[in-house]
């Protein structure tokens, strides 16, 4: 009864819960978010090997800070900020992986929109080629590909997630999808000569 | 990992996470808008010295006097506090990106913003109300506490050593 109770608690109500003493409520955050924030950091850091202990640390964070969280807002962009802080923590103790400091996309203004029936059309094309290309691509871009195309999370959350304008969403996807199509013609050219 | 979600409602258990209070974040949140509204009282206060520094000494009109008068401009220019300024309007922008209404626009939309208004309040402050020509008086009496007073002080700046200038009045 408790189960199915749960299972139709909003994440928010869950976390209310969490902000108002029942700490076992978090429970029901962890199964919910466990597999998701791993799926994403092992996307998004394909060669770390402690991604499990990150998202350890994660939840350890968000059951600290949980009183930080306005239960007004949607908490899956609440908590994936919190694991990309990780995430981005990690790949700063990267050298080869490490991101810029002054963000030029972020710096000005992008025209940037979501076309639904085009998203439709490109969308299995898109996830042949991020299984084949997604670690060749530069940290910034790999995020938002895995956030939109394999979390299926919306521009404006995203957005939130990194804390960068929708337009620089927008112009990220651009690129990643420029970037991947070009390594995935650069592959089948080669298959086709050999 | 056996169990994520058991190994961390144990440690909750065992209190070795502990969940911050909400007057923890409350308070932090006004110290960063406390800290925020120094800076940009600060990039204002600078900008309106720098203003008052080019009336005080009629720098203004140097830019009348040719090509010499504009490089004696340039030279007797406050850089220094131009520069502190536009370095604390980077900081301001840096601290106010924690903030949706920031993060959501660019970064350079938003430091032009704090730029322009940084430049407007501080002309504003200096052509619109007495207070920088009563810390000069009482800078000049001495009763400015010990760095203002050299700050004002210094307001006056002369051309530097080997500059001359000639006024010329032309009429027609």
């Amino acid at each position: 009864m408790k189960h199915a109770q749960n299972a139709i608690m909003t994440d928010e109500e869950a976390a209310r819960f969490v902000q108002l003493g029942e700490a076992q409520m978090f429970g029901v955050l962890v199964e919910r978010y466990e597999h998701k924030l791993l799926r994403y950091g092992r996307r998004f850091l394909p060669r770390s090997e402690d991604i499990e202990d990150i998202v350890q640390d994660v939840f350890v964070s968000a059951f600290e800070n949980i009183q930080s969280f306005d239960t007004k807002e949607r908490f899956s962009p609440w908590i994936y900020r919190i694991a990309h802080n990780a995430f981005i923590n990690k790949l700063k103790k990267s050298v080869r992986d490490r991101l810029r400091l002054i963000d030029l996309d972020a710096l000005v203004s992008h025209p940037a929109y979501e076309n639904a029936e085009e998203a439709e059309r490109e969308n299995a094309e898109m996830r042949k080629m991020i299984d084949r290309a997604l670690d060749r691509l530069e940290a910034k871009y790999r995020e938002v590909v895995v956030l939109y195309y394999l979390e299926d999370i919306s521009y404006r959350e995203i957005a939130d997630i990194l804390g960068v304008p929708v337009s620089t969403v927008g112009v990220r996807l651009a690129r990643a999808r420029a970037a991947l199509k070009a390594h995935y013609e650069d592959v089948e050219r080669g298959n086709g000569q050999s | 990992m056996a169990n994520l979600k058991d190994s961390i409602l144990q440690k909750i258990k065992e209190n070795e996470v502990r969940m911050k209070p909400k007057a923890y974040f409350t308070a932090r949140m006004i110290a960063l808008a406390a800290v925020a509204l120094l800076i940009l009282v600060l990039t204002v206060f600078i900008f309106n010295f720098i203003f008052f520094s080019m009336r005080v000494s009629h720098h203004m009109s140097l830019m009348r006097s040719g090509g010499h008068g504009f490089l004696l401009f340039l030279a007797l220019f406050p850089w220094t506090l131009l520069l502190a300024d536009v370095a604390l309007i980077a900081l301001l922008e840096n601290l106010l990106r924690r903030f949706r209404f920031a993060y959501r626009h660019p970064a350079l939309y938003i430091f032009l913003i704090l730029l322009a208004v940084g430049i407007s309040a501080g002309l504003v402050l200096d052509r619109h109300t007495p207070l920088n020509d009563h810390f000069l008086r009482r800078a000049d009496e001495h009763g400015l506490p010990g760095p203002m007073n050299q700050f004002y002080e210094g307001a006056r700046r002369l051309p530097p050593p080997g500059y001359r200038v000639e006024m010329i009045n032309v009429r027609p």
